[in-house]
């Protein structure tokens, strides 16, 4: 007899709809299979056929050939043993043929005919939903992210005899309909209260640089000490950026899916931060393999991917993220086939201005200037012209960080000097924020990018930051006065046209956070402050 | 040496064989005659002791070098001339002294004599060249070699309007130990030393020093008491140094100030007096103009000094928020009185 079953190959982040076709005819018993399969895949024969006879089911000796059709797309994965289960289980007239018609099967087997769960889940029923399939059976401990496609009945199951008691209509199985209301429930907001900018004492001109670079989706840097704050800032950044919308938290849901990061939250509410050791590969950040992984960058993606010790880094490595900076997305050529994975993602780096990591202060740091220029060029001028904004973060002496505690503590009516500064922070009319604290911050962003959106709705672009010299000329536009102190600067500091246009956007995106329509000349000179230096600048 | 024949210099005590074999390779007319052709082929003179270009001040010492490779012009026995050595991995407030007390000097008809190397050495041949003054450097390689690599444009500069010497041959590597040993001819070669900025333990102790066994004077610039980097020059100054804080305190140098005037007999010209007026109403303007600087500006001027300072730093000290003190600091590097020395940390430079 023959059957047909369908399912899902996944090949990085994409699905594709495969028919598991099964034959089972007369001659000497074997088990043959075909259709470009990967070692996993070849694997199944045993842990199928051991599952179905440990599931209770006897199958005479037959001759069994499986194929998995389109031929051409590689197979890989162990979904694929529930579906060729089900096929063998249909030819031998176990399960009703007719039931299995527009019902797609994934899963992986245990010997004792226990379903496990696979990765990527997520993209495998979307995938069905779109093309018109309307059941998907999946493990029952995918349950939840299966879930998360509306559209198409989700149903889960955890073993081989309750399936085929399913078919035959005697077993009433999960359906994910009852997870639903959970799933959307879980994790939100987690991130933000452990992470807040409050928790930073001083810093204001880093924080304040912080704020601009996420209002327009700027990169950023930051140079300074050791124990200066650095890792602290960088790891609040994803709790100022807005809310992900809700496509953007199913891509970054599959993305994880896919790449088998997905624990058992469900779906991912909060952006993605992301902060590799310096020692990781070409592969481990771009995505490699034979069927590419997404490497970090595309983990990062509608987040934050955090290089800490940025010269650490191998210089190609900095050098390969050149392209996906630009197009915010990867290109990955593997065994003749591109592979595109999203990478839209905010790059903070963080690094020592030199080895010791004290320059300039020459009570600490005994670099000379060869040396610091040494280790500042290893960061290539390429990689260091995408960072729109760079700001040096100096460590808080002891004083700051008691000084602030104190304040906060014996801030009593007896202080005087402490209310009169209390007042000026609170009292002013509050464009520029001054508290820092991660809600504050998230309002003056959220401000800031629908100004952006307005203005860019029908560019195709979002942010600031992508603007387009073109869109710069357009949208950046500057009174006689800005123009010549821009002009001043252009010379004293050999601005090239690519910085200029940097220092631009920047103020561009200072100026939307004061929901200012023209740049002023505070806004340019705090956008020049933000400015990359020439590293053989440094000791002259 | 040369004259004596094989057997004769195999009979001298302490003479190995390979070094027999060596002078009689060196006495060939032919490898003096190659070893001169290549220095002049690189413009390379050498003076010995008793050749008349051979400098005065240097004859005195006792364990003066016995000739000199010289690029460029030695340094002229009639005028005065001042040694300015200091630490290599020195501060921005190193670096300005030095250059400033160098253009000073050379503005007055001093000489500057350092030893080339990065930091004050390299600031304040920098000094001396801005003002297009007489400045030489003493190497502790050969001649022909830049070390380091980065004072490649004050080298160069130096070979047309200056001097580079060195007592070691052309092709001399840059070994750490020829170093300490080229200071005493750098004190040697100026009528006092001067001592910019040292830790407590740096080469330029050596050369002060040195100095002192040679009777030159030796002048320090007074640091922070706590300044890591003004150790040694603090110390110096407990020791008896000469305090300089401006470029005129080099008078109280009696070589320094006798040559002064002698020259301005010669010349006829007010080296000195013409360049302190016009130092002092500079500095009397320029006074006057800060005064007149916008509160804000000034404000934000005054916070700053020759130790840089961050912009958080900046902002604590003025009180105004990031913006105003970014624009002002702008303003003010656009006016060329403020350098951004590294990301986001200022100096006043005027």
């Amino acid at each position: 007899m023959y059957s047909e079953v369908f399912s899902v190959a996944l090949a990085g982040l994409e699905a594709c709809i495969v028919r598991v076709e099964t034959d089972s005819g007369d001659g000497i018993p074997c088990f043959e299979m075909s259709g470009y399969l990967a070692a996993q895949v070849r694997e199944a024969k045993e842990r199928v056929r051991v599952a179905i006879k440990n599931s209770g089911i006897v199958l005479r000796p037959q001759k069994l050939m499986i194929n998995i059709s389109p031929a051409d797309i590689r197979k890989a994965g162990t979904g694929f043993d529930l579906p060729i289960a089900a096929g063998i289980l249909a030819a031998n007239g176990h399960i009703d043929m007719k039931s299995l018609e527009s019902t797609v099967v994934l899963g992986e087997l245990s010997l004792d005919g226990k379903i496990n769960g696979i990765h990527g889940i997520l993209a495998c029923v979307a995938e069905a939903r779109d093309r018109g399939f309307l059941r998907c059976i999946i493990p029952e401990c995918n349950l939840n992210e299966g879930a998360l496609v509306e559209g198409i009945e989700v149903i889960g199951t955890s073993n081989v005899s309750q399936l085929i008691g399913f078919f035959k209509g005697e077993v009433e199985l999960k359906k994910a309909r009852e997870y639903r209301g959970a799933v959307s429930k879980v994790e939100h907001g987690k991130l933000r209260a452990d992470y807040d900018f409050a928790d930073i004492c001083g810093q204001e001109a880093a924080k304040r640089a912080t704020l601009t670079a996420v209002s327009g989706n700027h990169n950023i840097m930051y140079i300074g000490p050791p124990g200066g704050g650095k890792t602290m800032i960088a790891k609040r950044i994803p709790g100022i950026m807005p809310a992900m919308s809700g496509e953007e938290q199913f891509e970054v849901t599959r993305i994880y899916s896919a790449a088998g990061k997905l624990k058992e939250c469900g779906l991912i509410t909060q952006r993605p931060f992301r902060c590799p050791h310096h020692s990781i590969s070409e592969a481990g950040l771009l995505g490699g393999g034979a069927v590419p992984a997404p490497g970090e960058i595309t983990l990062a993606d509608k987040g934050v991917l955090f290089m800490d010790e940025f010269t650490e880094y191998s210089g190609t490595l900095l050098d390969a993220l050149r392209m996906p900076l630009e197009e915010r997305i990867i290109r990955i050529v593997r065994n003749g086939r591109e592979y595109i994975y999203p990478a839209d993602f905010m790059l903070v780096a963080a690094m020592n201005p030199c080895r010791c990591g004290y320059y300039p202060d020459r009570d600490r740091c005994g670099c000379s200037d060869a040396q610091v220029r040494r280790y500042l060029g290893r960061i290539s001028r390429p990689v260091r012209d995408r960072f729109d904004i760079c700001v040096h973060v100096e460590s808080v002496g002891v004083k700051a960080v008691a000084g602030l505690k104190s304040e906060t503590e014996e801030r009593g009516l007896s202080d005087l000097k402490n209310m009169a500064e209390f007042g000026k922070v609170f009292g002013e009319p509050d464009n520029n924020c001054r508290e820092y604290t991660s809600e504050n911050m998230r309002i003056v962003v959220n401000r800031a990018r629908d100004i952006q959106r307005q203005r860019f709705s029908g560019e195709g672009i979002e942010f600031n930051s992508q603007m387009s010299p073109q869109q710069i000329k357009k949208y950046c536009v500057m009174g006689k006065s800005e123009r010549r102190i821009m002009e001043l600067a252009f010379d004293k500091f050999n601005f090239t046209v690519r910085g200029y246009h940097k220092v631009l956007k920047t103020a561009r995106t200072i100026a939307d956070m004061e929901e200012s329509e023209h740049i002023s000349i505070r806004h340019l000179s705090e956008a020049v402050s933000y400015r990359s230096m020439e590293w053989g600048d440094y000791g002259r | 040496m040369f004259e004596a024949d094989a057997y004769m210099l195999s009979e001298a005590v302490s003479i190995s064989r390979r070094d027999v074999s060596n002078i009689t390779a060196a006495a060939k007319d032919s490898k003096i005659y190659e070893n001169f052709v290549k220095l002049k082929e690189n413009n390379i003179n050498w003076v010995h002791m008793e050749h008349p270009d051979y400098p005065q001040r240097l004859i005195n010492v006792f364990d003066a070098p016995l000739g000199l490779y010289c690029i460029g012009r030695l340094p002229c026995d009639e005028r005065p001339s001042v040694a300015v050595v200091g630490a290599r991995g020195c501060t921005f407030y190193g670096r300005k002294m030095a250059f400033e007390l160098a253009r000073s000097f050379a503005e007055m008809g001093i000489q500057v004599v350092s030893g080339l190397a990065s930091g004050i050495d390299a600031a304040a041949h920098r000094g001396s060249l801005e003002a297009k003054g007489y400045t030489c450097g003493v190497l502790g390689c050969g001649t022909d070699i830049c070390y380091p690599a980065d004072n490649a444009d004050i080298y160069n500069k130096m070979l047309v309007s200056g001097g580079v010497i060195s007592e070691y041959a052309p092709g001399t590597p840059p070994d750490a130990w020829r170093f300490p040993e080229r200071n005493r001819i750098i004190s040697a070669l100026s009528d006092v030393v001067i001592v910019v900025e040292a830790a407590a333990r740096s080469g330029a102790l050596i050369t002060a020093d040195q100095a002192l066994e040679q009777n030159r004077d030796v002048m320090a610039v007074p640091g922070r008491a706590d300044d890591r980097m003004s150790e040694g020059c603090n110390k110096l100054i407990k020791d008896g140094a000469m305090i300089i804080t401006a470029p005129e305190d080099i008078m109280q140098c009696s070589p320094v100030s006798r040559l002064l005037l002698k020259n301005k007999e010669i010349h006829n010209k007010n080296f000195f007096t013409e360049n302190i007026n016009s130092e002092n109403t500079a500095s009397c303007s320029e006074l006057q103009d800060r005064n007149l600087l916008a509160s804000k500006k000034n404000m934000v001027y005054s916070v700053l000094g020759l130790h840089p300072k961050n912009t958080d730093e900046i902002i604590s000290e003025t009180g105004f928020d990031i913006s105003t003190v970014t624009e002002e600091l702008l303003m003010l590097q656009l006016e060329g009185d403020v350098e951004e020395v590294s990301k986001n940390c200022y100096i006043r430079i005027k």
